[in-house]
């Protein structure tokens, strides 16, 4: 049996070569690439104590090193490690090192309840049954054509490079299972087939934290907060998001008339 | 060493640790168009993982992952671990007619056996200590 092509001239040669053995694949390649030294390029630019201040912001210090993440190209260990070593106190490198956590925790549950990933861990908190959200992913939606823009914007990242922010991963998974009443299931095949992170335990255990089936309240947000976190990467003008204008109060009532439960 | 296969599955290719077990086996990655088609994967996903491949010096095999592996006729494989369920399930079919060992890499925090599982912040009040430190403690 005879190995496949490992050396190529340039990307475009493997691009097509990946196309030629895939035919069936849709899109066309990210600009994000895969190996061992993107992700050193990744590594070396971590900054711990500028991640703590700013990683909730779209235009802020983020790694960008899940991709290589999920598939193992570094380790939690290596990135925690070299987080460490660029700090004078570990304390400067919590935030960092305690989002590599969750995905420590995320990967241990799916270890321990494998049949937790696509199931409903609890019930949903927002005073609706399971069986009142649809089943399926609005088109309107999935091509990114929805009446928010903002919304319409970090779905586009997603199918053009296969990569965004998490916080917009929140605002989407909100915006589709709480705004639109869709079971998070829907939303979350539909990331993982376009996510280059996209990653059982930690994209469907983070749905359903959203959703509130594996947490004790809805995640949901407003157009102020995509204002204050994104304004500068994506559109938040008003008359073109008017779907998220209110305040958090009026918001609540809206999108759970039956009142948010508690579990207790 | 050709008997002994280190199979690679894409949830797992560090390019150190493959390194480590090369003396020892060969390490071998098989493009299975079933295996990404039922994941949905793009071409984006795919590209991202074969240039991942090209870095680690390493063969890679077109076709079904069972039909691959049995014509390279290994007394014994060995994969590292994953908790991603189709890889697990992937490596149960495997372990029907292979002998297969799974290598767990070095755990993030340590000395921690986790026993609730509803709720993060549990997780890491008992954790942070040990992983706040370089290689997550002793």
């Amino acid at each position: 049996m005879k190995p496949l092509q490992t050396t190529f001239s340039d990307r475009n040669a493997l691009i097509e070569h990946v196309a030629s053995l895939a035919p069936w694949a849709t899109g066309s390649a990210s600009p994000i690439q895969g190996g061992e030294t993107a992700a050193e390029h990744h590594l070396r630019a971590i900054d711990p104590v500028d991640y703590g201040k700013t990683r909730n912001y779209g235009d802020g210090r983020i790694t960008r090193l899940s991709p290589y993440l999920h598939h193992g190209i570094v380790d939690l260990n290596t990135v925690r490690n070299h987080a460490l070593r660029a700090v004078e106190d570990p304390k400067q490198a919590s935030k960092l090192i305690q989002e590599l956590a969750w995905r420590d925790f995320w990967q241990r549950v799916a270890d321990a309840h494998p049949d937790w990933l696509w199931q409903d861990v609890e019930p949903y908190k927002t005073g609706f049954l399971a069986d009142t959200y649809a089943t399926t992913l609005p088109d309107d939606i999935a091509q990114g054509q929805t009446d928010v823009a903002c919304l319409n914007d970090f779905i586009h990242q997603l199918l053009n490079t296969g990569y965004i922010h998490n916080h917009a991963r929140m605002y989407i998974a909100s915006y589709i299972v709480h705004f639109r009443r869709v079971k998070w299931q829907a939303g979350a095949r539909w990331f993982l087939q376009h996510l280059l992170d996209g990653d059982e335990a930690s994209n469907n255990l983070s749905w359903q934290w959203v959703a509130s089936t594996f947490s004790n309240k809805p995640y949901f947000f407003n157009l102020e907060n995509v204002q204050k976190f994104f304004g500068t990467t994506v559109d938040t003008a008003l008359e073109r998001n008017r779907a998220l204008d209110a305040d958090y109060e009026t918001l609540a009532k809206r999108l759970f008339p039956h009142g948010i439960t508690q579990d207790g | 060493m050709a008997d002994r296969i280190l199979w690679l599955h894409d949830k797992y290719l560090m390019k150190s640790a493959i390194d480590d077990l090369r003396p020892l086996m060969r390490p071998v990655f098989i493009w299975d168009d079933a295996y990404f088609q039922s994941r949905g994967y793009t071409l984006k996903r795919l590209v991202f993982i074969y240039e991942t491949l090209c870095d680690l010096d390493i063969e890679i095999f077109h076709g079904p992952t069972l039909d691959v592996l049995t014509s390279l006729a290994p007394k014994s494989i060995q994969v590292f671990h994953s908790a991603d369920t189709t890889v697990k399930s992937l490596i149960a079919q495997m372990a029907q007619d292979f002998d297969i060992q799974v290598v767990h890499p070095a755990p993030f925090v340590k000395n921690f056996e986790m026993s609730e599982y509803r709720r993060f912040f549990k997780y890491w009040n008992a954790t942070n200590k040990s992983a706040l430190l370089h290689d997550g403690g002793v």
